[in-house]
């Protein structure tokens, strides 16, 4: 109910509607879809935290959707991969650019059990500790946030049917 | 009614993502797309599969601000001087074209006089590009628009007429002001519409107007001028230069002018085929010795012969200094 008033509300403001309307189309079926292909519906939207204050003066941070933000500011990049067949979705592996014009933030990358490891090339993937790129002059280095270019959630277990797994990362936008 | 709480929400999400921008200068361009789509692999039961998500699109919107510098933050001048220029450089820090205003102003606060703005054109551009005030330089007419490109410098003069009468290091400052021509407004606030190409606009933490000011310093600017007057006394009781008469010499040193003359010293030489008489040497009336040290005269005889007198910081209000010593002539 949440999230569909936020999509709402983006169909509102936003002039660039096909995005919304993408996110809309991909919304989880009723019903399961084929067992073979199809099981998992990948959605990506990017966020913006948010404390909002409530009337009793607490404050809690929420997700909102981040349809237009300034330079320097900062995206929380979601996926949802939701498994829509009956049987489990195993040995998942989901990929997500840092997006061009975005600077990845050192160990935002979060999802519950799931080995996140990250790639400067988008082809080769290692944990943060062990990630090198290379210097101009083609001598390798250990790889800093900025060199990040794509993260990587491998799941140690299934995706039950009918659940989802969520991934985030924090991207600042230069 | 939900569609009001969603827009409050995502208002205080702007305002306090941009408290966290600071130190950003332009950074993406406005109206830029950022998109995004990831992938999953899989499998269910023997089967592989593939999927993409949908494409993420985020829209860069466009960032007002506007950030000036003084580059003379003390300039020296002389009472009286003419279109004395200061210097300054505005730079939109915005990512995405913006369009200013200019005002200049002298009479501010805080400072001892108020310099005159050149008219009819106080300010000019760099047109030339030499850092400098110079002949190729193009007056800003009032009021007109200067747009910048995002990360755009312009360099800009504010001349100023600086009046007489005024005391050293008296200051006057003189300012001037880059607004957006629509206005400017408070960090965070949306112009809706109001970017490039038709995307909204946030005012990042200038609020899309500054103002630097310059200082005018009346520098020092103090004269000294000397006169000098001989009087002989002969041996014989009269006032012919005959061998063996004394001439007394008098110098009287006026200081004038604006500021200090600081340890102010008066040299004379001993003329030809005369010799000093020792002892003789007086600062208004006051006899001085001919040692060094000991006070503020001395007679030095080598490498030729003078006598010295130290005055000490001298101003227009010190008043009349007058210096006396006396020669026999050979």
């Amino acid at each position: 109910m949440k999230s569909q008033s936020s999509f709402a509300f983006i169909a509102l403001l936003l002039p660039l509607l096909t995005a919304a309307a993408a996110a809309e189309h991909n919304r989880p079926a009723a019903s399961p879809a084929s067992p073979k292909v199809g099981c998992i519906v990948l959605t990506t939207a990017a966020e913006q935290q948010v404390n909002v204050a409530a009337a009793d003066g607490s404050s809690s941070v929420q997700y909102q959707p981040a349809a237009r933000v300034v330079p320097g500011s900062e995206v929380v990049w979601t996926t949802t991969a939701r498994n829509n067949c009956s049987k489990p979705a195993e040995k998942v592996v989901i990929d997500q650019p840092v997006p061009e014009h975005m600077v990845f933030i050192a160990d935002s990358a979060v999802g519950g059990g799931a080995q996140i490891t990250l790639s400067v090339d988008g082809k080769d993937y290692a944990p943060a500790n062990a990630l090198t790129a290379h210097n101009a002059d083609g001598s390798a280095r250990a790889a800093r946030a900025t060199d990040v270019r794509s993260v990587r959630w491998t799941l140690t277990g299934p995706i039950a049917p009918q659940s989802e797994f969520t991934a985030r990362f924090r991207a600042v936008l230069q | 009614m939900k569609t009001t709480s969603g827009i409050w929400l995502v208002t205080a999400g702007v305002a306090a993502l941009l408290c966290a921008r600071q130190g950003f200068a332009a950074g993406t361009a406005a109206g830029t797309a950022i998109t995004n789509t990831a992938q999953v692999n899989y499998t269910v039961g023997a089967s592989t599969a593939t999927a993409t998500s949908n494409t993420t699109t985020t829209t860069v919107l466009q960032i007002l601000d506007v950030v000036e510098t003084v580059q003379t933050p003390s300039v020296a001048v002389t009472p009286g001087d003419l279109k004395k220029p200061l210097t300054f450089r505005i730079t939109n820090t915005g990512n995405g074209p913006d369009t200013f205003v200019l005002t200049p102003s002298s009479t501010l606060a805080g400072d001892n006089f108020d310099p005159v703005l050149v008219a009819p054109s106080s300010i000019y551009f760099d047109t030339d590009n030499s850092g400098d005030y110079s002949a190729g330089d193009v007056a800003y007419v009032a009021g007109a628009d200067l747009t910048l490109a995002a990360n755009a410098t312009v360099t800009v003069f504010v001349l100023n007429n600086i009046p007489t009468g005024l005391n050293n290091a008296d200051e006057g400052r003189s300012q001037i002001g880059a607004t957006r021509k629509g206005g400017a407004g408070t960090a965070g606030q949306t112009i809706v519409g109001g970017g490039v190409g038709g995307i909204d606009a946030v005012f990042g933490s200038s609020g899309d107007t500054a103002t630097q000011f310059g200082k005018y310093v009346v520098a020092n600017n103090v004269t000294m001028s000397a006169v000098k007057t001989q009087t002989f006394s002969d041996l014989l009781g009269g006032t012919r230069p005959l061998p063996g008469a004394t001439i007394t010499y008098s110098v009287a040193i006026t200081p004038g002018g604006t500021g200090t003359a600081t340890a102010a010293t008066f040299n004379d030489a001993i003329p030809a085929n005369t010799t000093y008489k020792p002892g003789s040497i007086k600062l208004n009336g006051t006899t001085l010795t001919d040692a060094a040290g000991d006070d503020a005269g001395e007679y030095l005889s080598a490498p030729a012969a003078h006598i010295s007198v130290t005055l000490g910081n001298l101003t227009q209000a010190s008043g009349v200094q007058t210096v006396s010593f006396a020669v026999t002539i050979n």
